[in-house]
């Protein structure tokens, strides 16, 4: 394996801990209700 | 076939490290998918009940009122939630794939740098995500008519529903048969009978999961969950491996 695969290995590691990261804190960036207290809302609104 | 599998004795080590990778990516794509997931869906939901109310009162104008003040944060955080989906199924599926489909021609003794094969890969499946992209916005549509349709009359026939199939179909098959040329038109530069040939062992390994793990699952759930994953990603690599074989006889790079 030559040194550009392995820059291209340490990309790919470094690309799935910042998309794992980002999966993480989905709640903080997009908050929503959870699909049950959406579900909730909409029987209650009926 | 015999010297795909003599290719595939040759390097077992290749050949499992593939499945491996497969395995994996399946793995991957529902932890990283499934959060994204569950979000688009509770905010679906939340632009549903607000319309409900609205469109109650004003029944037209769907698209005006995704964008009025209350709802407008919720359709943006909604489409973008969808890009970001489509964003990570691609990056996932560029890495993962991308990798085993190298292992694939490693196998078959081509020279190809990972990471010039990995580019050549991301490069080639931005035709193919756009067609996948077309073809999720063409179900949509062809569903809620055919919904609506049954409401009118039961018996309808989903005509549309059937071609869009097909063509996806034919959309999975050609991008399959690009990956070991990376070249989008390899599929129709391939003779038809090594073609049909290809999808023949598919789909009698298909056949022969579907006819086995009910027998095995009625003696140990477990044991057929892990048989069936054998022999699923072990007969999609052997595809894979006689594909490429077959298609570098035909075209070659």
């Amino acid at each position: 394996m030559d040194k550009k695969d392995l820059y291209a290995l340490l990309l790919i590691t470094t690309i799935l801990l910042l998309l794992a990261l980002f999966v993480l804190n989905l709640d903080k960036i997009f908050p929503t209700p959870t699909v049950q207290e959406a579900i909730k809302q909409a029987i209650n609104a009926t | 076939m015999i010297e795909t599998l003599k290719l595939i004795r040759k390097n077992l080590l290749l050949f499992i490290t593939a499945i491996v990778v497969d395995v994996t990516f399946f793995i991957a794509y529902g932890f990283y998918t499934a959060k994204i997931g569950e979000k688009i869906t509770a905010y679906a939901t939340l632009i549903i009940n607000k319309l409900s109310i609205i469109m109650a009162e004003q029944p037209t104008g769907l698209l005006k009122h995704l964008f009025d003040a209350e709802i407008k944060p919720l359709t943006i955080n909604l489409g973008l939630l969808v890009i970001i989906f489509f964003a990570t199924t691609y990056i996932l599926y560029c890495i993962f794939q991308g990798t085993s489909w190298w292992f694939i021609t490693k196998i078959n003794e081509k020279k190809d740098r990972y990471h010039n094969y990995l580019l050549g890969f991301a490069r080639i499946n931005l035709i193919w995500m756009a067609g996948y992209i077309i073809y999720k916005i063409l179900d949509v549509i062809i569903s809620v008519r055919y919904a609506l349709m049954q409401k009118i009359a039961e018996n309808a026939t989903n005509t549309g529903g059937k071609i869009l199939f097909a063509a996806a179909l034919l959309l999975g098959i050609t991008a399959f048969f690009s990956y070991p040329t990376l070249k989008p038109g390899t599929l129709f530069r391939t003779p038809l009978k090594t073609s049909i040939l290809i999808l023949i062992i598919g789909v009698a390994f298909y056949i022969a999961i579907q006819l086995m793990l009910p027998q095995i699952n009625k003696i140990n759930a477990q044991a057929a969950l892990i048989i069936g994953t054998i022999i699923l990603f072990t007969g999609i690599n052997l595809v894979k491996v006689y594909t490429t074989r077959a298609t570098n006889v035909h075209t070659r790079t």
